[in-house]
């Protein structure tokens, strides 16, 4: 048996968020520095209004790069092939209006208003929890062709690490930009990814 | 190793189940063994397992390595063991190590930003190509009381089992996506594979749901928390509707007190499963754990969705004013002379095809730059040896070499054209 097993060794990791997000970081990266650096070159001949959008372009890229393999990330990816370099592909936000959760209260008599006061709640959270899950399908690209919400919650999943591994970077970036023109070599893009994320 | 002995050692491994908790390593070779076992012998299938629910209740067990076997199912960590019930898409959201198929090989274990999991080693998840899953799974783990066909399902492990005797070296993928399957990218693509379980499971779906929305006046959902199972017990259960005699739908107990109506069924079965993948994401939205409840919770999620997006936004106008400072060495981060790396190239099938020593030809910028990067852009090689070297220390064992990527090796490296 101990020689079948060596066959069939199996890789796996003791910390597979840290591959994760490493590859993630190091796709997106590779992805958006060279973008980065022919739009600094190039700069001269855009206007300054659309440094922007192309700069959220390919961020938008990257992070569909980086990510392959979900829903969203194809939505994604659709969508900014649509728009192409204008328009912005942000997602609208909306303003997330429900109200605080409370539930009204009834006048009957005791015993039969409990129950229907569970009732009533049950029927109003599930409500609302019908609401939230709509407005979440608008946030995700391509929620709204996701068919159930299950899948849609999964997909949630994927995009809110994503969208946190993202924003590490970018500001990073933006906010310390010395570190990546220094981290070069590939293990320091392990240093990078480490000192980013928890 | 004949077939018969591959049925003693599973005889053997029942008992084993039944009484002690068992490490993961041998299980394992009951796993491995398990691949040649012919269907009729197979664990699932094998009515040795009389009662369902003493299976769940062991294969708790073993996922007790580093949690506290529990008799309720519903203070798992996040979901149910589905140990007679494979749910491929279980592997990729259960905390706990998933025997949904002993068939399956040990395998990493998926999940996102689960801090818990650092220091489990493996999980059991079934593998099979994509698409090749048990059809009653709507890749959920059911709750105990939902387990009255199991046997029924049975012709569908069968299925399954000729599947998964296909043993794959490289890090497995399951995702029915048909990106590179040697892609080191399980946890993602386990997330994804559920994709490929709408078609199953709209089937079932369809049977059991009309409107979603309905919810019918006589359930008096008294008690929303799940049932606690203790082995040999069954829910208690008024009324036995909601047992579809069909097969290949998701069987229902309607709980005490509960509108038997198959619209409130279904509704409740989805919001179940709603529950379930609501609570892998209250670890990744910081301060969600102290949150229990579903409006709330998500309350929470929707918002930090928003800032998240709107913070992305933010970063990338900074970015976009930053930019004129940036200086990155990009000839040293897409240096040529790096050979491959073995992992992470293939993510979503990203052969880099390009071998020029600039990153984007300068072709592609004429003008205005709304050509913007082709899509084939290349991935670095990236330099093999530093990248093992920090990978073990990311991965427990060694590598297997017969990953995927390996068709990208040494005949794959990319010659700069000057």
């Amino acid at each position: 048996m101990e020689g079948q097993q060596n066959k069939r060794k199996r890789v796996y990791s003791v910390e597979p968020n840290k591959v994760m997000q490493a590859k993630f970081s190091r796709n997106y990266i590779n992805y958006l520095a060279p973008a980065l650096m022919k739009i600094k070159e190039r700069r001269s001949s855009i206007e300054a209004k659309n440094v922007e959008n192309v700069v959220k372009y390919e961020v938008d890229m990257a992070m569909v790069f980086s990510s392959q393999g979900f829903a969203w990330s194809n939505a994604l990816k659709l969508k900014l092939q649509k728009d192409g370099g204008e328009g912005s592909s942000r997602i609208n936000y909306q303003q997330n209006d429900m109200g605080p959760l409370d539930f009204s209260k009834k006048n009957c008599s005791k015993f039969e208003a409990s129950k229907i006061l569970e009732e009533k709640k049950l029927v109003e959270e599930n409500e609302i929890v019908d609401d939230q899950l709509r407005c979440l399908r608008k946030l995700i690209p391509g929620g709204e062709e996701i068919m159930c919400d299950e899948q849609m919650v999964s997909e949630l999943e994927s995009y809110v690490s994503c969208l946190q591994m993202q924003r590490s970077i970018l500001s990073s970036l933006s906010y310390s930009p010395s570190k990546f023109v220094v981290c070069a070599t590939l293990s320091s893009y392990w240093i990078v990814a480490g000192t980013l994320y928890k | 190793m004949g077939g018969e002995e591959n049925t003693m050692e599973f005889q053997h491994g029942n008992e084993n189940i039944m009484t002690s908790e068992m490490d993961i390593s041998s299980v394992s070779n009951m796993a491995k063994s398990s691949s040649e076992v012919p269907n009729h012998h197979h664990f699932l299938g094998s009515s040795a397992w009389d009662n369902p629910l003493i299976s769940l209740s062991q294969a708790h067990t073993f996922g007790g390595s580093s949690m506290v076997s529990h008799n309720d199912f519903a203070n798992a960590n996040s979901t149910y063991n589905p140990l007679v019930l494979e749910n491929q898409g279980m592997s990729s959201t259960s905390h706990l190590v998933q025997y949904s198929n002993l068939g399956g090989m040990i395998h990493k274990i998926p999940s996102y930003g689960s801090g818990s999991f650092s220091e489990m080693v493996g999980s059991f998840g079934q593998h099979g190509s994509g698409g090749d899953h048990v059809a009653n799974t709507s890749g959920y783990p059911i709750p105990p009381q939902h387990y009255n066909h199991i046997k029924d399902a049975g012709n569908q492990r069968g299925h399954f089992n000729g599947e998964q005797s296909q043993v794959e070296d490289s890090v497995h993928e399951d995702g029915g996506t048909g990106s590179a399957p040697g892609s080191g990218n399980r946890r993602k693509r386990g997330i994804d594979q559920n994709s490929t379980f709408s078609p199953n499971k709209n089937a079932e779906g369809d049977g059991m749901k009309d409107s979603p929305r309905k919810i019918s006046d006589g359930s008096k959902e008294a008690e929303k928390k799940p049932k606690v199972e203790q082995s040999g017990k069954q829910t208690k259960d008024n009324s036995p509707s909601g047992d579809a005699s069909k097969d290949n739908f998701i069987h229902v107990r309607a709980r005490r007190g509960q509108a038997t109506n198959s619209h409130s069924l279904a509704e409740r079965v989805r919001r179940e499963k709603i529950s379930e993948r609501m609570r892998l994401l209250q670890e990744l939205v910081p301060g969600c754990n102290k949150i229990t409840g579903k409006a709330v919770m998500l309350d929470e999620i929707i918002n930090y969705v928003q800032s998240l997006q709107q913070q992305v936004e933010f970063l990338s106008m900074k970015l976009a004013t930053v930019n004129p400072e940036l200086n990155f060495d990009v000839e040293r981060l897409l240096s040529k002379d790096i050979l491959q790396s073995r992992i992470g190239l293939g993510i979503g099938g990203f052969v880099p095809g390009m071998s020029s020593s600039h990153p984007f030809p300068s072709a592609s910028f004429q003008g205005n730059m709304s050509g913007l990067p082709s899509s084939s852009t290349q991935f670095p090689p990236l330099p093999q040896n530093a990248l093992d070297h920090d990978f073990q220390n990311f991965y427990g064992m060694g590598y297997d070499s017969n990953t995927a990527l390996d068709n990208l090796g040494p005949n794959g490296r990319l010659k700069p054209e000057l």
